[in-house]
């Protein structure tokens, strides 16, 4: 029985050899020994020195996603039920069957403070109402149970904290929890289970309910005017990335395609303006059929993260002109809020490298909207 | 090069497998230099600039072994012998406890001066061990000398055995060097152990490892509970860790038709010390006992010379694992605790099935209490430890213990049923069941053992952590 074992052994051995030098990792020694003009001791002692070749392995290894697969299926038959990534990243599994980052208690920074201020006095300056957006995390200590009992879910004093300081600082401030508690729904709900980012129905009620408090025009949000699309079984979130397929299993996604006329433009830093239906305008769909480890669905909406968009309705040249700093979940929601609006513009404060506040004082806007997470909030100007 | 690597794995063993038993099939001088040339490779892996020091050892230990054998009947061969243990300790000395003793200097005398911060050849105590074993063994006539570079070189470097031992006798493989027959049983076995080494490494003593370093570098305090699993994690890591890389290494060699003498023997089933170390690191302690303690005169000496002999020893072997007092400090505790179960004969006045427990326990605590100072920066975090686990350091923040055990119960329960003899017990039940069951059990254990290689695999693949203790020893 031994003697088996080995011949299976080496065929696995094989197996990954040939079948991860087709994979790519073959086309990355190539594009190594190509681009090297040091000498061949200087490219042995670079190749072994900079454990390039170790790291592309990880990456280029034959069926790289099925070992991630099996790896969380082997966590899920253990028992495991957290995870914490050597970047810091610490994944928990919920009772539900979610899966969601644990953040440590977060209190503003002053830098934080300053910037929401700032933008405050700027809004003031131009006569902009100021909004405040605050939404409901993933999970909630009264909602949520983990499976680790070790994990502590600061999510409420967090969000007291931050609500508090635009509160202070002159804010008009939304409070999505509210309204969430109002209309049935529960935090784990409004998420996609394996991602941070909420789902398309969540994303749709809250530029719903963002819309009526703003005081955007509400006939086209009516659910009914709408035909969802629905990728059964097809997204995996950047929390299921971690732990694979088998662990939590993979998310329905869904997009919202409106049955109503309309008449969009977008435009981007270095992208060719889009113009035409909601659809064609704001959903890239190239990201629904893309590599579900290496790429992520939810960057059919607006085409992932960017500094700076603006989406121009032409159906509407006399509606509200909305500046929204918004992160990546929030790409779905500002995709449902723009047929409401005349123009919408969008800010990532993560990548947007100019001043922000200075951007909001020049654009002459009637409401700015701040709806951002904790960690991407209030880069210094 | 670590085995539990995707490059190992992936690259490396398939490609020395192919070129030793296809391209080189029965031509044994190009197997060895071709062996050779693979495990330079292996240990140039990271950090090629050692290489050299490799190089300049097996130079230095081929020419010693040369003049030892020309020499060995006239006086100056123990002259000889003393220039290359003083040349191999010199080197050890240099790279592992120079900036070590210059520390201490610094700050015993006040002085001031810049300490070189050098950094440490990967596996430096292993392969010194090993060459001075290749001169001793040949000075004293347990071993062939070895007129080709070469095959010395091989015998030093073998990448088997090359980073984490065990630590090969010249005597044990001297004719397998040239005279080895490879057989499909032999690889087969070797397989066999490669991958329960690889479970070993892998899915134990990197799980528990997780738990030892998340508790034991914690920033926050932590409870006395969450203490007691650190270091409970850490026992069963640092056997794991080393036994399975143990399993491996010896697995490897047995591929290539070379037979390695067993590192670890269950030693978690001890009921003395003197017992746990005669489980323990097998090829470390035949090593110090047959080239330092038989020498200074073993244990058929007077009283106080055996307790001088177990304290050389066991100052060397605490020194050897690393230049911390820490070191130091488990290695007298081991001669403490060697000492007097050897002068009042205390575990064998003991005997009776009633005392069994009392003697696993007590043993238990002091190697526990052994892998605290083992594993602890440095003596006041040792301390420390200690007090927190009996509840006097300062009040825990969060519950880190519950957090250990909800994700890592199946873990640390597997850890302590195969640190007991568990699996041979099971193959001595199923060697004795009628032919057909036990065909079933043994493909089962096929099926099972390779579903768990490829489970192991994903863990690598996924980058999962992975640190190795005795890396740097």
């Amino acid at each position: 029985m031994k003697k088996a074992l080995s011949v299976i052994f080496l065929t696995v051995l094989c197996v990954l050899f040939f079948g991860t030098f087709c994979s790519g990792y073959f086309t990355d020694l190539r594009t190594m020994f190509s681009g090297y003009g040091g000498g061949l001791k200087g490219l042995i002692l670079t190749v072994m020195e900079k454990d390039y070749l170790d790291e592309r392995l990880n990456k280029d290894v034959f069926r790289h996603d099925n070992w991630i697969d099996l790896y969380g299926g082997a966590l899920r038959l253990t028992g495991v039920c957290s995870l914490r990534e050597d970047d810091g990243k610490h994944i928990v599994r919920t009772a539900g069957d979610g899966l969601a980052f644990v953040w440590a208690q977060r209190r503003p920074s002053a830098q934080q403070t300053e910037w929401i201020r700032s933008l405050r006095k700027a809004a003031l300056e131009t006569g902009a109402d100021c909004w405040y957006v605050s939404i409901p995390q993933k999970t909630c200590p009264t909602e949520t149970v983990y499976c680790d009992r070790g994990a502590a879910n600061h999510s409420e004093e967090t969000d007291r904290a931050y609500a508090a300081v635009f509160e202070d600082a002159g804010y008009r401030v939304l409070d999505l929890h509210a309204r969430m508690h109002a209309d049935g729904l529960r935090h784990e709900a409004l998420y996609y289970r394996t991602d941070h980012h909420w789902t398309d129905s969540a994303a749709f009620w809250a530029a719903c309910v963002a819309a009526q408090e703003i005081g955007l025009p509400t006939e086209h949000m009516d659910p009914d005017l709408y035909e969802t699309e629905v990728f059964s079984k097809s997204f995996l979130g950047s929390e299921g990335k971690h732990l694979g397929r088998l662990y939590v299993g993979m998310d329905d996604f869904e997009l919202r395609i409106p049955r109503f006329a309309t008449r969009l433009t977008q435009t981007s830093d270095g992208e060719h303006p889009r113009a035409g239906t909601f659809s064609d305008t704001l959903f890239y769909r190239e990201y629904l059929t893309r590599d579900t480890f290496k790429d992520s669905m939810y960057g059919a909406y607006l085409g992932g993260d960017k500094k700076l968009v603006r989406i121009r309705n032409e159906l509407l040249p006399r509606g509200k002109r909305i500046l929204l700093f918004k992160d990546s979940f929030g790409n779905s929601m500002a995709s449902y809020l723009a047929p409401a609006c005349g123009q919408l513009d969008l800010i990532d404060p993560r990548f947007y490298d100019g001043s922000s506040v200075l951007f909001a004082q020049q654009g002459k806007y009637d409401v700015i909207v701040v709806a951002t997470t904790y960690l991407d909030l209030g880069k210094p100007d | 090069m670590l085995f539990s690597s995707l490059i190992f794995l992936v690259m490396f063993l398939p490609i020395v497998l192919f070129g030793y038993f296809v391209l080189l099939r029965k031509w044994r001088p190009a197997q060895n230099v071709f062996l050779l040339c693979a495990s330079l490779v292996f240990y140039a892996w990271g950090e090629p600039k050692f290489v050299f020091v490799m190089i300049g050892s097996i130079l230095f230990n081929w020419m010693m072994g040369l003049l030892t054998d020309r020499f060995r009947d006239s006086k100056s061969a123990k002259l000889l012998v003393a220039l290359d243990v003083a040349g191999n300790l010199g080197l050890l000395f240099i790279f592992k406890y120079l900036t070590f003793t210059l520390q201490n200097i610094k700050s015993l005398s006040g002085a001031s001066f810049d300490v070189p911060q050098i950094a440490l050849p990967i596996g430096i105590s292993f392969f010194t061990f090993q060459a001075m074993s290749y001169v001793l063994d040949v000075y004293r006539g347990d071993g062939e000398v070895q007129k080709n570079p070469l095959y010395v070189g091989l015998y030093i470097s073998l990448f088997p055995q090359l980073i984490a031992g065990p630590i090969v006798r010249y005597q044990t493989v001297a004719e397998e060097i040239s005279g080895r027959k490879e057989t499909w049983a032999d690889f087969s076995e070797g397989v066999n152990r490669f991958l329960i080494g690889f479970l070993k490494k892998v899915l134990l003593a990197n799980t528990m490892a997780v738990i030892a370093d998340g508790i034991f570098d914690s920033t926050e305090p932590v409870s006395a509970a969450a203490s007691w699993l650190g270091l409970i994690a850490y026992t069963l890591q640092i056997y794991y860790d080393f036994a399975g890389y143990s399993d491996m290494g010896i697995g490897l060699g047995r591929m290539f038709g070379f037979h390695f003498l067993e590192n670890f023997d269950y030693p978690y089933i001890s009921t003395s010390v003197t017992e746990f170390w005669r489980r323990w690191h097998i090829s470390l302690g035949t090593w110090f006992r047959d080239y330092v303690y038989i020498p200074l005169g073993g244990s058929r000496v007077k009283k106080p010379r055996l307790v001088l002999n177990l304290f050389v020893v066991w100052l060397l072997t605490g020194i050897w694992h690393g230049a911390n007092w820490t070191f130091v400090v488990w290695g007298l505790l081991y001669f403490v605790l060697l000492t007097v179960e050897k002068l009042t004969g205390i575990p064998g006045k003991l005997r009776g099935k009633a005392w069994l427990p009392v003697r696993y326990i007590v043993t238990m605590a002091f190697v526990c209490l052994g892998w605290l100072v083992f594993r602890a920066e440095n003596l006041s975090a040792a301390w420390d430890y200690l007090r927190n686990m009996f509840g006097a350091g300062a009040a825990a923040a969060g519950d880190t213990f519950l957090y250990y055990i909800d994700n890592y119960i199946v873990y640390l329960v597997a850890a302590v049923v195969f640190s007991l003899p568990a699996a041979p017990w099971l193959r001595k039940k199923i060697d004795a069941l009628p032919k057909a069951p036990r065909t079933v059990c043994d493909v089962l254990y096929t099926v099972g053992l390779i579903a768990l290689f490829l489970v192991s695999v994903s863990f690598v693949v996924k980058g999962s952590y992975n640190p190795f203790i005795y890396f740097n020893f």
